[in-house]
């Protein structure tokens, strides 16, 4: 696994970093438009030989929003309500991952800074946005922030 | 196939989530896990980053693949530590993970396969950075040598800028040596590569955002958004980026035995 940071210049692409794992939040929206069975691709990367591996994706763009507690990256709250989300997550289209959370006494609480990653698919990046932060709206968690313009650049 | 993923993100659990659909899937672990992981995956309680404790942890769940997300467990050297075990791993080496730790040998590398990146120069003491400085003046990037959780960087628009991170490197942890980088202009995008030293498989392009808050303002983060593919990083690019960087970085990285 290789992971290049570029900068994509008038002479082309340069390289900014190398990174030797997969990138986090971006993992969270390219796993969603493999169509392949993602464990044979692991495990033939873990024994050393990818020649067999083809894989296969969605012709779709794929959007991931992170929701994270009020004053991250600094300080913020630990022990947080999350609530709705099981509404949230029947959006159209929209695979919630959890990144800071945990359990409690039956209620979902936010434990990290980053908590919540909101992921959804769409035809372009219109309206993978547009389904993502349609969740992003239900999920009921007065103590945590996101910011409302993610792929400002692409549209 | 009985699969332990480690670590608690929102990549462990993108990867939890993928991997639970394959039909070649018996039983899937994740260590520590999260609430949202806990619905598609057993816990497991061990300590991750240490190599002995999830090597013992490999055998008493007897796992056919360990699949490693966060690097604090690379850097403790789990990876090298299970496969010098016995068991499969996905998760880098020990010594491909030195390409992250050290941007001195990232530039090395780059030198020595002539991938394109920003023209630099590196220096271990304080005094010889600043006289680079004033010498070359702004805008420069000035990075910490070290890993320093993605807080390393700064892009200086000023000489005065750059003097400072150059004096908050040297004194703060991460520190040690700079390297001091020309101002590329353009857009970011991350490429994912799947390789086995030897070949070399695009997976996908992608672009986040940094910043907390809205129009890329406010302190750096791990990230805040991102999504795949990214328009700006056309086929054309892809394809320029794996002949011009990624297959000279790798062919580069085998004939120094790094796997």
């Amino acid at each position: 696994m290789l992971y290049v940071g570029l900068m994509l210049t008038a002479d082309g692409p340069k390289l900014v970093e190398i990174n030797a794992r997969f990138g986090d939040p971006e993992c969270q929206c390219i796993l969603p438009r493999l169509k392949s069975d993602l464990l044979p691709v692991l495990l033939a990367c873990a024994e050393g030989d990818i020649s067999g591996v083809k894989l296969d994706w969605a012709e779709a763009v794929c959007m991931t929003v992170v929701m994270a507690a009020k004053g991250y990256p600094g300080a913020y709250e630990k022990g947080t309500r999350i609530e709705n989300m099981a509404e949230a997550a029947s959006t159209e289209c929209v695979t919630i991952f959890h990144a800071g959370t945990a359990t409690e006494d039956g209620t979902l609480r936010a434990t990290g800074g980053r908590v919540l990653g909101v992921t959804a698919i769409g035809s372009d990046v219109a309206e993978a946005r547009t389904r993502a932060y349609a969740a992003v709206e239900r999920i009921d968690w007065p103590e945590g922030f996101h910011r409302t313009d993610i792929g400002w650049r692409a549209l | 196939m009985k699969v332990m993923v480690l670590g608690g993100g929102g990549r462990e659990h993108a990867l939890c989530w993928a991997i639970a659909k394959s039909d070649r899937l018996t039983r899937l672990w994740c260590a520590p896990g999260n609430a949202g992981i806990a619905e598609i995956a057993e816990s497991a309680s061990f300590e991750i980053t240490d190599p002995d404790a999830v090597v013992a942890a490999c055998r008493d769940y007897e796992i056919d693949l360990l699949v490693i997300g966060p690097e604090a467990p690379l850097e403790k050297g789990v990876s090298d530590a299970a496969r010098a075990a016995g068991f499969k791993v996905f998760g880098p080496s020990e010594a491909a993970a030195m390409l992250e730790t050290s941007k001195t040998f990232t530039k090395q590398i780059c030198d020595a396969c002539g991938a394109p990146t920003a023209g630099y120069a590196a220096y271990d003491d304080a005094s010889s950075a600043k006289a680079h400085i004033s010498k070359h003046g702004a805008p420069v990037v000035v990075k910490a040598d070290g890993l320093a959780a993605g807080k390393g960087v700064v892009v200086a628009e000023t000489a005065d800028e750059a003097l400072a991170a150059v004096e908050r490197i040297f004194d703060g942890p991460g520190g040690g040596s700079v390297v001091l980088e020309d101002k590329m202009i353009g857009e970011e995008a991350s490429f994912f590569i799947l390789t086995d030293g030897t070949r070399a498989i695009p997976l996908a392009g992608a672009q986040d955002h940094k910043r907390a808050f809205n129009g890329d303002e406010g302190p750096n983060t791990g990230g805040m958004g991102a999504y795949s593919p990214a328009p700006a990083f056309t086929p054309a690019l892809q394809k320029r980026a794996m002949a011009e960087i990624v297959r000279p970085i790798l062919t580069e990285m085998r004939a120094r035995g790094m796997p």
